[in-house]
This record gives structure tokens, sequence and C-alpha cells, in this order.
């Protein structure tokens, strides 16, 4: 239990950064994504799969979104 | 030195300040934690005894639909504050017409097929999906789930309709006018609960129902009833917000 915390812990920050080292904004929302899904890991690991379900919807799908669809509304203004 | 690099210098400069101090606030809070599993603590013992008080075997629950119910209603407030507030910003202006044909992504762009693949598995995980997310809003009280995360799961019901690719089934399962009127009669609601405890027991939601027995589906009193409103409430609020930031690109025309 307490190798997979670590283990959970370091993969939130080795994710984490590579979301902050990913240049291409749409790679990065799609980083961003997987980042959420391993903080959800995490919670899990530390009891709260109530909070983990909860990180897993938001930040997995409504952020993302949020980002694809201002991306395209945005990249159609300029075109 | 060029401009680039004396500009590059200096973020790092920044970057090096900030990140001294955040590291040292979080080193220092670090070493003030308590340990992550302490089932012998004095609140441990406290929770465990207001649960059985409250007929609601998980704690959580009972500290977010009794204890701390207020602050739960501020929650709701503020997602329903957000979709409110998005569906103000994206209203459509005078000269916005509907787009008769949906755009497939961003212009120049060729959006593939979605494939078999993934249209047979998000269509096989909705009615799961939708089951599951029944089930957590009954369980909140009991064990793990509650309001928010079944309102999560419900919304995760409709995006796998989305992410099989059918858009417009996915809006006539939850189409604006009934979620609006949802969100608005189950955050209604918990005021509702809420004065009902205010005239009764004199304190704003105070458990005022019957509370029942421990562990039975029906029982916990307001909690499962406050459980089931923010289900209804969170799931309206953020499929507002999903379909509402969907309906922009897809359906709205340039002023000219």
């Amino acid at each position: 239990m307490t190798l997979a915390r670590i283990l959970a812990v370091l993969l939130a920050g080795v994710v984490g950064t590579a979301v902050v080292m990913t240049r291409d904004i749409v790679h990065q929302a799609l980083v961003f994504g997987l980042f959420g899904l391993v903080l959800a890991l995490v919670f899990l690991l530390y009891q709260a799969p109530d909070a983990a379900l909860a990180q897993v919807v938001v930040s997995g799908l409504v952020v993302p979104l949020l980002i694809f669809v201002t991306l395209a509304e945005l990249r159609g203004r300029s075109e | 030195m060029s401009a680039r690099s004396r500009d590059v210098r200096r973020r790092l400069l920044v970057f090096a300040v900030s990140g001294a101090v955040l590291g040292t606030a979080l080193l220092a809070g670090l070493l003030d934690l308590a340990p992550a599993t302490s089932a012998g603590s004095d609140l441990a013992g406290l929770l465990v005894d207001a649960a059985v008080e409250q007929r609601s075997p998980n704690a959580v629950s009972g500290v977010l639909f009794d204890l701390r119910a207020t602050d739960t209603l501020g929650e709701a407030l503020a997602l329903f504050a957000a979709s409110a507030g998005l569906q103000l910003v994206l209203r459509e202006l005078p000269g916005e017409g509907r787009r008769h044909e949906p755009r497939r992504g961003a212009p120049g762009r060729s959006v593939p097929a979605t494939s078999d693949a993934v249209r047979a598995a998000a269509l096989a995980l909705v009615v799961p999906t939708a089951v599951f997310a029944v089930y957590v809003t009954f369980r909140g009280h009991l064990s793990l789930g509650g309001g928010l995360q079944a309102g999560a799961l419900a919304v995760t019901a409709l995006a796998l309709v989305f992410l099989a690719g059918r858009y417009r089934a996915q809006r006539h399962f939850a189409p604006d006018r009934q979620l609006d009127v949802l969100e608005a009669v189950s955050l209604g609601g918990y005021v509702l609960v809420g004065l009902a405890g205010l005239v009764v027991a004199g304190a704003f939601l105070t458990n005022v129902l019957p509370l029942g027995a421990l562990g039975e589906l029906v029982s916990s009193g307001t909690i499962l009833a406050l459980s089931f409103l923010v289900a209804i409430e969170a799931g309206a609020a953020v499929l507002l917000i999903v379909a509402e930031v969907q309906e922009e690109p897809l359906e709205r025309e340039e002023p000219a």
C-alpha cells in the first residue's frame, strides 16, 4: 500500500511535469486529462474513492472538452 | 546577449524565486502533517459517534449533508452560478443565427470517423453507467458515493452517448429546458429542506426527517434527501455546461 502510494505520487509529479513541458496546446489538453486520471489514482490510494470519482469526470472530461471547444472556436475565427 | 535569452533568464529568475517560496511553504506544511491513516485519533472517534447518531454509516455523507450542510449548499450554488453564467456569456446574440450544418471541428481539419470499437464500447457502457449512477445516489448515506459523485456519473453516461457519435441522441435525452427546470427545482428543494429544519427544530438544515434504522436503504433522514437533490443539481449543472460549450461551435453562426 505504502509503495503504491509513493509510486502514484511520483507518477503524478512526472505527469504533472509533462503537462508543463508539452508545447502544443492540443497535446497539452490530452496530457492534462491523463494527469487528472493519475491524480484520481492518488485519491483512490489515499482512501478517498468518492473524490476520485468526481476527479475523473471533471479532469478527464469537462476541462479537456472546454479547452477543445475554445480552441476550435478561436481557430475558426482566425481563419 | 539577445532579447530572447534575456527574456528566458528573466523568466527563470521569477521561477526560481516563486519556486523557492512555494517549496519552503510546502515542506513546512508536510512536516506538520498528521499521518495519513489515523483510525485511532480523537477525530475518528467523534466521526464514528456522529455517524451512528445520524444513522449514516458513511461518515463523509454525514459531514457533507448534516454537519456541514450549509457548505454543501454553497457548493451547489457555485455549480448553479457557473452554469447560469456560462449560458449568459454564450447566449445567442442579435445577428448570430443557428448554423444549419454542424461544423465538423476546426475549419481546415478533417475529422476522422469514430471507429466501430469506440462506438460499440461507449454504447455498451451507457446503461451500466446510468444504473450505477442511480445506485450511488441511493447509497450515499450507507457506503461510498452520494450526491456529487452520482451527478458526475450521470454526466459520464451521457458523455458516453456523445462519444458513440450520437450527439443528437444525447441532446434528446437531456434537453436544455428540462435540465434548467431540474437544476432550479433541486436547488430550491435543498433550501426548502433547510427551511423545514428552521421551522421545526429552530436551525437551518437541521435533520428533521425520521432517522430510521442504521444501515437501512431509507434511513438517515435529510442526509439521503439532500444527497438525492445534490445528485440532480450537480448532474444537471455539469450537463448544461457541457451542452452549452458543445453547442457553441456546432450550431452558431458568426455575426455578419
